[in-house]
């Protein structure tokens, strides 16, 4: 199969750097069958037929965009494809794990929609606005979330404590998705972080930069020892590199080229220690363009975002539409040496290897889009799961590396939702995602271990206005990592008698409970048992 | 106003100095009348180096970047001056032309090897840049060497020299001026490879560092604001290249003028 598809890199000297284009030498084999019984309508045909190039990573939560696509050529090469039925016929997908070079086709008319994360949005969308020359860029869609394979991998005891990573040099592409992840994890135990690659600090998680994932994966696995100024002392030391931050097929590569971890004198195993499995909500794929550009082009773009949905819906509900011909399509479009269509089907899902758990994407039908961005609660979108990704990460970039995101546009002027709004007709068989947890059981591992500190008044379980932040900080946390489970305890002092001190307790623990349900706008999963 | 368009018109002191402003204007007024707007304005330009100097410690990366340059520079010189002057001994030619070859292969195809080998930080800086100068330095010193004129290498014989006096005198006494010449684009080059060999090796930051840092966010008024003190450094470098050759080997230039 992957043999028929050579591909060429940059043939007419007219992509982004880097990018790498596929020919369209063969018809797939694997033909767009009939749609199974569904609410999803096709799109009506449309005579709005610009010259499209969407960017995109290697990264399978876009599978329904390629699958609309329907393969590495135009959109019109494959008469099966949603988009080539609905008469769109020259829309054609670029690879470029590089949005900050998807960005800069963008402003020169090479591309009209660029791929990033819903955490990364902020610094990208700076990025764009600022070659725009202007709050231009809109995002209209999302096509899916990282489930598990962004994440931090480092040695197994870490899971359990993850105090024990401070003083740890952790390889990955500063400040992207996979530095997120690690920030937020790091951040949410309380453990400080060094933006600083000039420097180590023994007492914080420390990083030390690759230009992508798979450089990460390369570095982590050559164990490289790290020349830096140690903050302390001010002596220049070597460190070896102890864990690192990517995503597939780098997490994959990590473990199969260096299981084991010797960490401050102890060899252990290498163990994924958290990712967005657990922080299930903080990546989204975001598509954004040039507002300019989408406005001359609705009927397109609607036709487009309509063609996405049904075979995101299809890959939700068809398992067998995902081995036979996404997989499929995937190792086409990704391309990857060694890398077929069973490497991407069984990544999609998810896979646990040795006792590491590996891969794991998810895509949105038009029920999870619109929850995403918070249509069905009529609420601001800065309460929306995107506005918190949004927001959040762009407050901890600003605040740890304030020359990277010196400003960013509010996250109202960064959507354009009204081509989801249009989507009125259409209906998702499978409901939005929501994590499951077995009664009596709890996540195997700890993701935070962290204490925050609520005060009450005297004999009172009511709560305060000052306690708020923390307690917005704590639901957006809860918001952001939606597989996870947290334990609230209440205390009293010692005055007044054991009785009403224990009902005083419980209802401060159901007062603080009470506030975190009440306030999550996005019905995601904060739930008691 | 004639002269300014014959060949090797001879024009003044005065009227070159104009010629260079009016280029200059020219140049500016192209880029700020360009219809990209994706490429930031001169005085956006001017307003980000300013910032990186008074916020982003722009001095201190400067000075690890020139410092990488020299240390870079002397040591490749040295490594291939001792491969290039020894291409004239059969034994050692093989040698010679695939370190030659090697100039195809983009350093960064070396990054596994150089992971192995060093350390992040200054001693894998070095190496990649040592080594991917000493490349394009061998293959054009290696030029001047071929050049010679094997008869004055016979005339040497003929009065009665030994092997390495003959070496010296008509091989590497003659070659050295021109060596500078090499010397001097060869700074060039590495300045290039600076960019992804700091990309790489982001630990001390740099100008490299900083214009990959800052091409990531699209902040290329930042970018540009590096890459034109990279052209000034470049500028004051090539003054000094030719203050040596004409303070070592006065005789050279006069030939040259000649």
């Amino acid at each position: 199969m992957l043999d028929r598809f050579k591909g060429t890199v940059n043939p007419t000297g007219d992509l982004p750097v880097g990018s790498v284009v596929l020919d369209p030498r063969e018809k797939l084999p694997t033909e767009v069958k009939d749609f199974p019984a569904s609410q999803v309508k096709p799109p009506e045909r449309t005579s709005d037929n610009p010259e499209v190039t969407i960017g995109i990573w290697t990264w399978q939560t876009t599978s329904g965009i390629i699958d609309a696509v329907g393969g590495p050529g135009k959109s019109g090469d494959y008469s099966g494809s949603c988009l080539c039925q609905a008469g769109i016929t020259n829309t054609r997908l670029i690879v470029q794990n590089d949005t900050s070079e998807q960005i800069k086709a963008l402003a020169a008319g090479q591309m009209q929609f660029v791929t990033t994360t819903g955490d990364q949005a902020a610094v990208d969308i700076a990025g764009a606005n600022k070659l725009l020359r202007g709050n231009k860029a809109k995002v209209v869609w999302s096509s899916g979330y990282s489930f598990g394979e962004d994440c931090l991998m480092g040695p197994a005891s870490w899971k359990e404590d993850p105090q024990k990573a401070r003083g740890a040099l952790v390889v990955t592409a500063v400040p992207y998705c996979d530095w997120n992840v690690t920030v937020d994890w790091a951040a949410d135990n309380q453990i400080p972080i060094n933006p600083d690659e000039t420097v180590y600090d023994p007492a914080a998680v420390n990083f030390v930069n690759a230009t992508d994932h798979i450089e990460a994966a390369q570095k982590f696995v050559k164990n490289t020892k790290v020349s830096l100024k140690n903050r302390q002392t001010g002596q220049q030391e070597e460190h070896q590199i102890d864990a690192v931050a990517t995503w597939t097929p780098g997490d994959v590569m990590a473990v199969e080229g260096r299981s084991t971890v010797t960490y401050k004198n102890a060899t252990e195993k290498l163990q994924k220690i958290v990712s967005t499995k657990e922080y299930s909500y903080m990546m989204p794929h975001i598509l954004f363009g040039n507002a300019d550009w989408i406005n001359q082009h609705r009927d397109y773009v609607q036709t487009l975002l309509r063609c996405i949905a049904r075979s995101n819906e299809r890959i939700k509900a068809d398992d067998e539409y995902l081995k036979t011909r996404v997989a499929t399509l995937n190792s086409v479009i990704f391309n990857l040496d060694g890398r077929g269509p069973n490497f991407w089907y069984k990544y999609f899902h998810g896979a646990t290897e040795n006792g590491v758990s590996l891969g794991g994407s998810r895509v949105n039908n038009i029920a999870d889009v619109r929850h995403l961005f918070g249509l069905e609660s009529n609420q601001p979108i800065e309460r929306s799961i995107f506005g918190i990704t949004y927001l959040d990460h762009a407050k901890r970039l600003q605040k740890l590396m304030p020359q990277r995101l010196e400003a960013f546009t509010p996250v109202a002027q960064v959507v354009d939702l009204s081509f989801i709004k249009e989507m009125t007709d259409e209906r998702s068989s499978t409901p939005v995602y929501q994590a499951q947890f077995p009664t009596g059981t709890t996540n195997p591992g700890t993701v935070v271990k962290a204490n925050y500190q609520i005060t009450f008044d005297s004999g009172s379980a009511k709560i305060k206005p000052s306690e708020l932040a923390v307690l917005q900080e704590i639901r957006n946390l809860l918001i952001r990592a939606s597989d996870t489970q947290i334990t609230i305890e209440g205390h009293t002092d010692n005055t007044g008698d054991d009785n009403t001190n224990l009902r005083l307790s419980r209802d401060r623990a159901q007062s603080v409970w009470q506030w975190l349900k009440e306030s999550d706008t996005t019905g995601i999963n904060i739930n008691s048992q | 106003m004639k002269k300014l368009f014959q060949v090797y018109g001879e024009i003044g002191f005065f009227v070159r100095a104009n010629l260079v402003v009016l280029w200059t204007v020219a140049v500016f007024v192209v880029w700020v009348l360009s219809p990209n707007k994706a490429l930031p304005y001169p005085q956006e330009v001017v307003q980000a180096i300013y910032e990186m100097w008074a916020k982003y410690r722009l001095l201190s990366d400067i000075a690890v970047t020139l410092k990488l340059n020299v240390v870079g520079l002397i040591y490749s010189t040295v490594i291939s001056l001792f491969i290039a002057y020894l291409s004239v001994i059969p034994f050692f030619e093989p040698l010679n032309r695939f370190v030659q070859w090697l100039r195809y292969i983009p350093i960064i195809g070396f990054n596994l090897v150089f992971l192995t080998l060093f350390a992040i930080g200054w001693s894998m800086k070095v190496a990649m840049l040592t080594t991917g100068m000493s490349f394009f330095l061998v293959t054009s010193m290696t030029a001047v060497i071929v050049e010679i004129p094997r008869m004055k290498y016979e005339l040497a014989k003929v009065l009665g020299y030994s092997d390495w006096h003959v070496f010296y005198t008509v091989v590497v006494r003659p070659t050295l001026p021109r060596m500078i010449d090499a010397i001097a684009q060869n700074a060039a080059i590495g300045w290039v490879m600076i960019t992804s060999i700091e990309t790489f090796n982001r630990t001390e930051g740099g100008l490299g560092s900083q214009i990959y840092a800052h091409s990531a966010t699209n902040n290329l008024a930042r970018v540009y604001g590096c890459l034109l003190i990279i052209g000034v450094i470049a500028v004051v470098e090539d003054w000094i290249f030719g203050v040596l050759k004409r303070t070592f080997f006065p005789y050279s230039t006069i030939a040259e003028r000649g």
